[in-house]
């Protein structure tokens, strides 16, 4: 069908211009809303996300609506392949985007990688590898950690 | 430079809710708006259950401990259910030993003989209730009355699971407590098992971890000022007897008993004093049953002052089970004692299993359309939707149930994300307000001309049973909404 092969123009915040097929853009419930709503005819602009993420996001969808016939296990490969090559920071702003766009599976794959990075680690380990400065009074941590003290001891 | 500082509450409670309870309780210790988010997610109730059939018990114990801490919790209290292969100290080590020291209450206890393999795992986190507490034996209703007063605005809480040593018979104290609490307090347990117990809260040396009590009680009551943004968890009860009465109302004239094991009775229709052939009466039942295998019981009314010292007056009315271990021309032989010449009682029938096990939802007003607590359930907190439902269920069955496979659909059928537990048991707790007296239709005549009246004055209540099923529901009513709304 003709509307298939329909363009939608996005822009990234820092003026780059990407043409998407629909069928790729749409995987963004955002997007798609739009589509539906008839308001997607010009260029979308995107404030906060910028053409290297954007391109990177396009990557992902388009890697799902061409691999839609393959078996489920070859997407999970793949979709292993794509997150475990992102870093920290731009794992930080693909969770942005995503949301932003709303792209659930993007979404789930990339909170989940941080989860998974979270995972095993101690407060101290998290806070190192996120760079996050400790806010607590030393009362405060006393007490919270009491609270949480029961999972010290167990490793999963 | 990670931007994960400025992360928003959503992204961040998407992310924390994917981690196991442990990492979880180590992302709260990060920073203020770490915890913030993990407070949040706490907010909701949460109940998790795993079974493992795995031979060696480190392995049992370790693979039930990851599938009930694989999302966030954090575990107020613990039932492990273990079977015979294992050796019930050893299973209490371990878990406890993954699990010290912040837990309020753990209990481990055995599962009988046909169902003798595994380990089941149990963990719950209720805010907004203040966890097991606990108390043993002849003090349970003042300690349980003490503990809840302690943390709560009132005497009564909101629901106990009750364990009952074997060697101990709790039929007073039950009968004791069923009368003392508002029929919203939800009572359910086993009273006839082996277990170990131990409180977070008194634990000093690691060493003196076990204790063996006659009975124990996980108290839930709620906390006093309790913090507007969590909601309320509310307990829901069914039951389902499993035995059904027969035969003529009859009257106990003597009775002897060898300790508490064997009470010898012999036997009368009540308003008469010719006593009759045991054996005889019972053929006569069997045969009404169509000699359908099962167990019999006698249900014996019991009028017995209160075994509180200040109300020694009072009498309580209630209906004890024994079961029947032979009728001879002189004697009908029951288990156990406590059965007074004068007591009268009836034949009770154990149905067949796939009418005892039968749970329906019918007794269980939030699983019903047409309630008011409408028919939603409880959904996890990570789209940040709070809606409340059911999210946990145990369902406490009698092991003399011929058949194993209980027929638990209907349940099961109606809240399909709920993790559900259940526990083979020898004798059921829980409270049975309307049925415990009322004869089956067929009977209705017999009763009206037996003892009739003496009911109506003093209804007797039963929370001791026997081949029943009691299930518990926790339900979980979000806070209001809706704040702006004055």
């Amino acid at each position: 069908m003709a509307s298939t092969l329909k363009k939608i123009i996005l822009k990234s915040c820092d003026g780059k211009i990407l043409e998407v097929e629909e069928a790729v853009a749409v995987q963004s419930q955002m997007i798609k809303n739009m589509i539906e709503d008839d308001c997607a005819n010009e260029e979308i602009p995107l404030p906060d996300i910028t053409g290297e993420i954007l391109s990177m996001i396009i990557e992902y969808c388009k890697m799902h609506v061409d691999g839609e016939n393959n078996s489920n296990n070859e997407l999970i490969a793949r979709d292993a392949d794509f997150i475990t090559r992102v870093d920290l920071n731009t794992l930080y702003y693909l969770i942005v985007a995503a949301n932003f766009l709303n792209v659930k599976s993007l979404l789930d794959l990339t909170c989940q990688r941080v989860a998974d990075i979270i995972k095993g680690k101690s407060p101290e380990e998290i806070r190192l590898t996120f760079n996050i400065k400790n806010d607590f009074t030393p009362e405060e941590e006393e007490e919270i950690r009491k609270k949480n003290a029961w999972a010290f001891d167990y490793k999963d | 430079m990670g931007g994960f500082t400025a992360a928003n509450d959503d992204i961040l409670q998407n992310i924390l809710f994917r981690l196991p309870a442990s990492s979880f309780a180590s992302a709260a210790c990060v920073n203020k708006s770490w915890n913030k988010v993990c407070e949040t997610v706490l907010a909701y109730p949460k109940f998790a259950t795993a079974l493992s059939l795995n031979p060696s018990l480190p392995d049992a114990v370790k693979e039930v401990l990851d599938k009930v801490l694989s999302e966030p919790i954090r575990p107020q209290f613990a039932i492990a259910s273990i079977g015979l292969q294992f050796s019930l100290e050893a299973a209490h080590q371990l878990v406890r030993w993954y699990m010290i020291p912040e837990l309020d209450g753990s209990v481990s206890r055995e599962f009988v003989e046909e169902f003798n393999r595994g380990i089941l795992l149990i963990i719950g986190y209720l805010p907004g209730l203040k966890g097991p507490g606990v108390t043993m034996v002849s003090k349970l209703l003042v300690d349980i009355k003490n503990y809840t007063a302690s943390v709560s605005d009132t005497t009564a809480p909101e629901a106990m699971i009750v364990f009952g040593d074997q060697r101990v018979d709790l039929t007073h104290v039950l009968a004791e407590i069923d009368h003392d609490m508002p029929d919203d307090t939800v009572i359910a347990g086993d009273a006839c098992s082996r277990f170990i117990y131990k409180s977070g809260q008194n634990s000093q040396a690691y060493n003196s971890d076990l204790y063996f009590f006659d009975a124990v009680a996980l108290v839930f009551a709620n906390v006093k000022n309790k913090p507007d943004d969590i909601g309320e968890i509310q307990f829901h009860a069914t039951m389902s007897t499993g035995v059904l009465s027969i035969g003529p109302e009859l009257r106990a004239i003597t009775v002897a008993s060898k300790g508490s094991e064997w009470s010898w009775l012999t036997i009368s229709l009540n308003g008469s004093d010719q006593i009759l052939y045991s054996q005889r009466i019972l053929e006569e039942i069997s045969r009404e049953r169509e000699n359908e295998p099962g167990i019999f019981y006698i249900g014996v009314l019991q009028k017995r002052p209160s075994c509180i010292e200040q109300e020694k007056m009072e009498l309580r009315t209630y209906l004890v089970f024994y079961e029947v271990i032979e009728a001879n021309a002189e004697y009908l032989v029951v288990e156990g004692a406590g059965i007074q010449p004068g007591d009268t009682f009836q034949f009770y029938h154990s149905e067949t299993a796939s009418e005892t096990c039968r749970i329906t939802s019918d007794g269980i007003d939030i699983l019903n359309p047409g309630s008011c607590y409408g028919y939603h359930y409880y959904r996890d907190s990570a789209g940040g939707v709070g809606n409340g439902g059911v999210f946990g269920g145990l369902l406490f069955s009698s092991q003399y149930c011929e058949e194993t496979d209980f027929d638990t659909y209907p349940v099961y059928a109606d809240t399909p994300p709920t993790p559900l537990a259940g526990l083979f048991c020898a004798r059921e707790i829980g409270r049975d307000f309307d049925t415990s007296l009322e004869l089956p239709e067929e009977e209705e005549e017999e009763g009206e001309g037996g003892g009739g009246a003496e009911e109506e004055e003093s209804p007797a209540r039963c929370s001791l049973h026997v081949c029943s099923s009691v299930f518990l529901l926790f339900y979980y009513e979000p806070p209001y909404p809706d704040l702006y709304i004055n």
